[in-house]
């Protein structure tokens, strides 16, 4: 009898054990993230297109500080009226380093596609590389503009980052690596073997993408002095001087779920806005200047933080949903006056500047030496282009901090970021 | 499959062994010498073997021992000397009288594992132990509140005053960088959750949307929901050597919790009533403005509004709630030799120093005793607990939208109060705090049930030997409700075209775990003992948190169907341990202790699954006090025993670290994937912590004071690492092991009763305790952590500082330091403080005079520094107390330059608590109520009454970061600490 229960109990225990011992798998997948091998090409390209999104927001407004487009004012965080508008630069500060880092994640899903591209048959595996390869070239500019002279790495494939490398050989890499893509996506077929959002609407074949992608090596072709260059891109973009100048490739934002809102957009009217006009912005203004009057909102009254003052909402972005440029036609237009400007040709200048302004409200100008015509051009720039990441780029390209208000006794014009200090 | 063949083996040892005849009857009473009542509860050993009993209700025993003609028999009794008899056959009916000492705890049992525990005389290790008295000295919401100063080497640190808790506990020091930093929890012999859950509020405040992106929702620790008064004792397990059966989980120590039970005999009732009042502890001031400075700071808009002449002390609006506090208590205890039950039910109502906030409590607790027979005992122990917590919105955010932060910038001349129902806008912040605070809600709500069994069967017993087996299984489940609302007029939620925010988070956290335990001890005829443990254990955890945001809400409603955007995410914690240990025990006549031990791991969170980590131990003690050599110093050292252990434990990796995964990120409702930002480690291992203590115990004058002193050193290696790799790579960090840390310090505990007489005792106690730790070896290049940047305050994780170091912008002065570091490559930061205290003393003292008994513990921290970027924000927002006096206006103006202003001494002097009692003992109640009461009991208390410090800012005690193990000091505008006080009634009947 004893000995009956005591084997009973120990076939329970055995059994007990057996349940958990069995149950208990202990080698588990990562519940909450994907695998590599789970990632398709059309997730890796979509993937591609929200993280170009990702923290851009800190860059544009970090630009648009250094560059006196606006203020920021942030009662919680200092940085932004102190750092940016008189430095030193934190290497390791949160302005640098995020949206540096965003990029290169979006590098390495670009990457990925590449050697995804590779595996597909001949038409759709161009496509899909060339679109990988100008979205790798954007997101290297963009880290480009905040470093400058200081460099990027371009060659970032493996475990091991590529060297440094500086401006001009960062941007004469982007600029071929961006001509790579546009061959790639001339041998594409029809349609890209996946979906691009309504921010690429009429730029989502192969074919149409390559303007953009032209587009945008324009403007690395413009920031590297290269007029002929950037004159010839321009040919095979979607620039039309009498065209929308909205027309363009633009981010785009939604409430659903995992998505990100336009972080640029805050309520104009509210009481407290963070993001406010730079003073100089109205004192420059031409009369009757629309881009003025629909980028800015004069508040009833003005708000003074640390030392700053500023009534000048911004209503760039008019909804938290609204979609918010990668590049457009007015830059375009723009991009091909500064290169005529850069050859000599003022008059070929002069049509495509008053274009701009005419769309704008504006009389026509005369361009009548090539110092004035650049001037010319910079206020224009400055003016189409507001908050769209331009302005501290083009002073510093054309040697023209000087121009820019000092606010405070102390403050400085930042030249460039500094690299991060992660990355050495 | 092995242990199915361990535990075969031995059943079958067990009965190949005889049983012996020749019978020894013995019976008698044991009573208290002083006033000669009878003493239940005493146990009663027959040494050298396994037969022992327990005395009863009147003080009366009996045991039968066979196969000897004359044994000793040991009496023993927490509170009382240990007194021996020999007795024989000719031994008539034994009576035994035991004398008061109230230090005297040597025959305590100190638990050391699963199944293994120790009396306290031959203990290796300092093990402290507080019981029920100290924890509920002063009603205390959580049960980690409740421990601050109550032991030496241990830091119980309050993160923030929110209603609710969020308490981090430190044993020994920091033993991880990156790692759990929370001890493990095992209450009544099962280990439980103390996770921390975030609100999700950082939709709203975006606190971890720039400088870090460490979550800051201020949260809660789940060790909260037990109640103190539930509590018998509390032991610690502080280090390695002590903790080492415990494994891959106990490198931040052992926190060893049980619940009360059951007595036998009439059924007893408590009943008790607190009521109390919360307020803040310290207030800073506000700034006074004039004219001139109010349109210095805040320009010609500034002016305009000082001039309508409208002033409001807004830290009186905002933190000065008197705060009412009701606790409602009852328990039951009682049955018979068969079953005992332990009944109890508590009901707690605290609103916090902020109006709107608040907590309250209901618990309900069980616990079950049953001997089946002399050989099959099983104990139930059940908890229900549901817990409400509006926790207000405070702490760090980037949105303007915290109290303190919106605060910081406005001035005391801006008057938000609301005119007829309609709150003013707020034109020096984004939010109007006074209007956050009458609409939001920020609420955590918590139903938990946590039960755990314990089965014990006598397989085999004889005088010489016994075999026990235990099987202990328990489960932990909560479901943890995260409701904020945030209504779409509120002036924050204006600045989106989404106004509106519902949060809501659903956590359901379910932790199961099953021990099978088997016990071998065999006296030797030579007085010396053996025991032998073995064990296996099974652990699963699975913690599911989904967390909806509804935005662009209907006015009036928070349902998520009622928002126009929704946002979802769910994080998953699946962990799946198993466990073996071994321990064998050698006792030489109570004068030589040894063990050795061995527990192996493995876990779903280590790279390699199938590899079993093992973490050895080994401990000697001996008593010097009972060899004849001591006989002469008996009179001073009574008891003396020298002891030293050593061990290793782990700290298993984060559940996340071995994959390298692709995030989901979508955009006009298409999915996409993105690379994780952090590079996962497939091969990643459990950190090793590895420890030596030494020390002495020592019990002095006849019992009158106990010493006991302790010097360790802790060395942990393969430290996990979150290393920052190049962000150009795509990500921004991998984990590896790679580094070591050393911590050494001492403990000292000195407990003395100077005073004992019939009418009136003291007894006090001093704990001192010091350690300091070194970054002996870092696989990766020095790095910044914790805070926000450099400038404003950071940790420093360099090899030869202490991890807790606290940088600036300060650099080093030019010279060979300067210049070595710099060859390196490295910034050459000058430390301006750290964390880690310089030492802690905590005194305690009860006096008792008749019916009054007074008692107390004074907590000082000496030392240990705070980055209080509260100041910061206020100088920043022009509204410091102090911004018109120099050294403020100093202070400010070499903002990003110079951070040591900013970085303060968190030292203070503390009344922990306070409790003056006068109790009716049952003989002044023989006319009340027909004699039906036990007693009666009247109690003043309080909590943190009185402070000493130097901090300027609310409370030394503060993490905007919660439990990190790295980067906790840091304030931003926090929920202030408070301090309570009670008027407390209790009737046992």
């Amino acid at each position: 009898m004893k000995n009956l229960k005591t084997v009973s109990l120990l076939c329970g225990i055995s059994a007990s054990l057996f349940f958990f011992g069995c149950s208990s798998e202990q080698d588990i997948d990562d519940p909450n993230a994907a695998s590599e091998t789970s990632a398709s090409i059309a997730f890796l390209a979509t993937g591609i297109e929200a993280g170009i999104r990702l923290d851009h927001q800190i860059y544009l407004r970090s630009v648009a500080v250094m560059g006196r487009d606006i203020y920021y004012f942030e009662p919680s965080d200092p940085r932004y009226t102190q750092e940016l508008m008189r430095g030193p630069i934190d290497a390791n500060g949160f302005l640098l380093t995020r949206p540096w880092a965003s990029r290169y994640r979006v590098i390495r899903d670009c990457n990925t596609l590449i050697d995804r591209a590779a595996e597909l048959s001949g038409g759709d595996g161009n496509s899909t590389a060339g679109f990988a390869r100008t979205m790798m070239a954007y997101q290297l500019l963009i880290n480009l503009n905040y470093t400058d002279e200081n460099g990027i790495r371009v060659d970032v494939k493996g475990t091991v980052p590529g060297p440094f490398v500086g401006r001009t050989e960062a941007l004469a890499a982007i600029g071929g690596m961006l001509d790579t893509a546009n061959g790639e996506l001339q041998g594409g077929n029809a349609t890209f073997p996946f979906r691009l959002t309504s921010g690429f609407a009429g730029f989502s074949t192969p074919a149409s993408f390559a303007q953009f992608n032209r587009g945008l090596r324009a403007r690395v072709a413009a920031y590297q002095g290269d007029f002929q260059t950037a004159l010839n891109a321009l040919q095979g973009s979607f620039i039309d001087a009498s065209g929308d100048m909205k027309n363009g490739v633009y981010h785009v934002y939604s409430t659903g779920s995992g998505d990100q809102l336009n972080p640029i957009f805050e309520n104009p009217s509210a009481d407290f806005v963070k993001a406010l006009g730079h003073p100089s912005f109205e004192a420059d203004a031409e009369a009757g200047d629309t881009r003025f009057s629909s980028k800015v909102l004069k508040r009833p009254a003005a708000t003074t933080f640390d030392d700053l003052t500023s009534d000048l909402g911004v209503v760039v972005a008019t909804s938290s949903v609204s979609p918010f440029p990668i590049i457009r036609n007015e830059e375009l237009v723009l991009l091909r006056a500064e290169a005529n400007i850069g050859l000599g040709e003022l008059g070929a200048a002069e049509s495509d500047i008053n274009a701009v302004r005419a769309n704008a409200g504006l009389g026509a100008v005369s361009l009548t030496s090539a110092d004035q015509a650049l001037t010319q051009l910079l206020h224009e720039r400055r003016y189409s282009l507001w908050l769209e990441g331009h302005r501290w780029v083009d002073m510093r390209r054309y040697g023209r901090f000087s121009e820019l208000t000092i606010d405070r006794a102390g403050d400085v014009i930042i030249p460039m970021m500094p690299i991060p200090t992660n990355e050495n | 499959m092995r242990v199915q063949r361990f535990l075969m083996l031995a059943a079958l040892v067990m009965f190949s062994m005889g049983l012996l005849a020749q019978e020894l009857a013995i019976s008698g009473t044991v009573t208290n010498e002083t006033d000669g009542n009878p003493l239940p509860g005493v146990t009663i050993v027959v040494k050298n073997t396994t037969i022992s009993t327990v005395s009863g209700e009147s003080g009366a025993f009996d045991l039968k021992v066979t196969g000897f003609e004359s044994v000793t028999l040991q009496f023993s009794f927490i509170g009382f000397a240990a007194k021996t008899e020999t007795v024989s056959a000719s031994t008539d009916s034994l009576n035994v009288a035991l004398k008061e000492a109230p230090l005297a705890l040597s025959e305590e049992i100190v638990v050391t594992g699963f199944a293994t525990s120790v009396k306290r005389q031959n203990l290796a290790n300092s093990v402290a132990t507080i019981t029920a008295e100290k924890i509920a000295r002063a009603p205390s919401q959580t049960l980690d509140g409740a421990l601050s100063g109550k032991f030496a080497g241990v830091l119980v640190s309050q993160n923030t005053g929110a209603p609710g808790g969020g308490i981090s506990m430190t044993l020994r020091g920091v033993s991880t960088i990156n790692g759990s930093s929370q001890p493990l929890y095992v209450v009544d012999g099962v280990i439980v959750s103390n996770t921390e859950v975030q609100s999700g509020v950082n939709e709203v405040t975006a606190a971890a949307a720039a400088g870090s992106r460490s979550p800051q929702d201020q949260p809660s620790n789940r060790i909260a929901d037990l109640a103190p008064s539930d509590i018998e004792s509390i032991e610690i397990l502080k280090g390695p050597s002590a903790a080492a059966l415990y494994g891959a989980k106990a490198s931040n120590g052992v926190v060893i919790i049980s619940t009360k039970k059951g007595r036998a005999g009439e059924t007893v009732y408590n009943i008790s009533q607190s009521y109390g009042q919360r307020s803040i502890i310290k207030k800073l001031g506000v700034r006074t403005f004039t004219a001139e400075t109010a349109f210095a700071t805040f320009g010609q808009a500034g002016l305009d509004v000082f001039n309508q002449g409208n002033f409001v002390n807004y830290e009186d609006e905002i933190y000065g709630n008197k705060g009412d506090i009701f606790e409602t208590r009852f328990n039951a205890s009682g049955g018979n030799e068969k079953t005992r039950f332990y009944f109890s039910g508590l009901a707690l109502s605290d609103e916090g120093i902020i109006e709107r906030t608040g907590y309250e409590k209901y618990g309900l607790r069980i616990n079950l005793d049953h001997h089946f027979n002399d050989r099959f005992t099983v104990s139930l122990a059940t908890n229900f607990v549901k817990s409400s917590a509006d926790r207000g919105l405070t702490g760090n955010d980037n949105t303007g939208t915290t109290f303190g932060v919106s605060l910081s910038s406005t001035p005391s001349f801006m008057d938000l109060r609301p005119v007829d129902g309609v709150y003013p806008i707020n034109p020096f912040a984004q939010s109007n705090a006074v209007q956050t605070r009458d609409l939001i809600r920020n609420r955590e709500t918590v139903n938990r049930s946590m039960v755990s069994a314990k089965f014990d069967w006598s397989v085999f017993e004889s005088a010489r030997q016994s075999l026990d087996f235990n099987l202990t299984a328990g489960t932990d489940f909560f479901t943890l409700q995260n409701d904020a609302r945030f209504p779409r007029d509120l002036q924050f939620e204006q600045v989106s075209d989404q106004p509106g925010t519902a949060i809501l988070g659903e956590t359901e956290s379910e932790l199961t775990n099953l021990y099978l335990n088997l016990t071998h001890t065999l006296y030797s005829t030579g007085g010396i003992s053996f025991r032998t443990t073995g064990g296996v254990q099974f652990e699963e955890g699975d913690l599911n948190n989904i967390n909806v945001v509804g935005s662009n809400l209907i006015e009036g409603q928070f349902n998520l169907d009622n928002a126009a955007g929704v946002t979802v995410t769910q994080n998953r914690i699946i962990q799946v341990d198993q466990g073996y240990f071994f321990q064998e025990e050698i006792n030489f006549n109570d004068k030589i202790y040894f063990t050795a031990g061995v527990r192996g791991d493995s876990s779903s969170a280590n790279g390699d699954t199938d590899k079993y980590y093992t973490f050895p131990k080994s401990s000697l003690s001996v008593r010097l006090s009972e060899y004849e050599f001591w006989s002469g110093l008996k009179d001073i050292f009574t008891e003396f025993k020298l002891r030293a252990a050593w061990g290793q434990t782990g700290n298993l990796p984060p559940p996340f670290a071995k994959y390298t995964s692709f995030n989901s990120v979508n955009i006009a409702g298409m999915g996409g994937l993105l690379p994780s930002t952090l590079a996962g480690n497939p091969d990643i291992e459990p950190e090793t912590s590895e420890e030596l203590e030494i020390g002495f115990d020592a019990t002095i004058l006849n019992g009158k004071g106990t010493i006991e002193f302790s010097y360790f050193q802790q060395d942990i290696s393969d430290l996990i690492l979150f290393r920052q790799v190049p962000p150009s790579t795509g990500f921004t960090q991998e984990v590896i092991n790679g580094g070591e840390m050393t911590t050494d310090g001492m403990e000292l505990a000195l407990n003395f009763n100077p005073v004992r007489t019939s009418n009136f005792n003291w007894t006090t106690g001093i704990n001192y305790y010091t350690y300091d730790s070194e970054i002996t070896r870092l696989d990766v290049t020095s790095f910044t952590t914790g805070g926000f940047a450099a400038f404003l305050g950071q940790y420093l994780l360099r090899e030869g500082y202490s991890p807790t170091t606290i940088i600036g912008s300060e650099l080093l002065p030019e010279g060979p330091e300067r210049t070595a570091l710099e060859a390196q490559g490295l910034v050459p930061y000058q430390p301006l403080g750290n964390e880690t205290p310089d030492f802690q003393v905590a005194w305690d003292n009860v006096f008792t005079y008749k019916n009054f008994s007074l008692s107390g513990l004074i907590d000082w921290k000496e030392g240990g520094d705070i980055i209080n970027l509260t100041v910061l924000l206020t100088d920043l927002g022009g509204t410091t107390y102090d911004l018109d006096d120099p050294v403020a206006q100093q202070r400010l103006a070499g903002l990003g330059t110079s951070t040591a202003p900013f970085i303060e001494d968190g030292g203070y002097i503390r009344l922990r608590d306070l409790r003056l009692q006068y109790e009716i003992g049952r003989s002044g109640l023989d006319n009340i109520v027909y004699g039906k009461l036990h007693h009666l009991r009247f109690a003043l208390t309080g909590r943190n009454l009185w402070t000493d410090t130097d901090y300027s800012s609310y409370d030394p005690e503060v993490s905007n970061f919660g439990s990190v193990a790295i980067g906790r000091s840091v304030e931003v505008t926090p929920f202030p600490s408070s301090k309570s006080y009670y008027f407390e009634v209790s009737v046992g009947m």
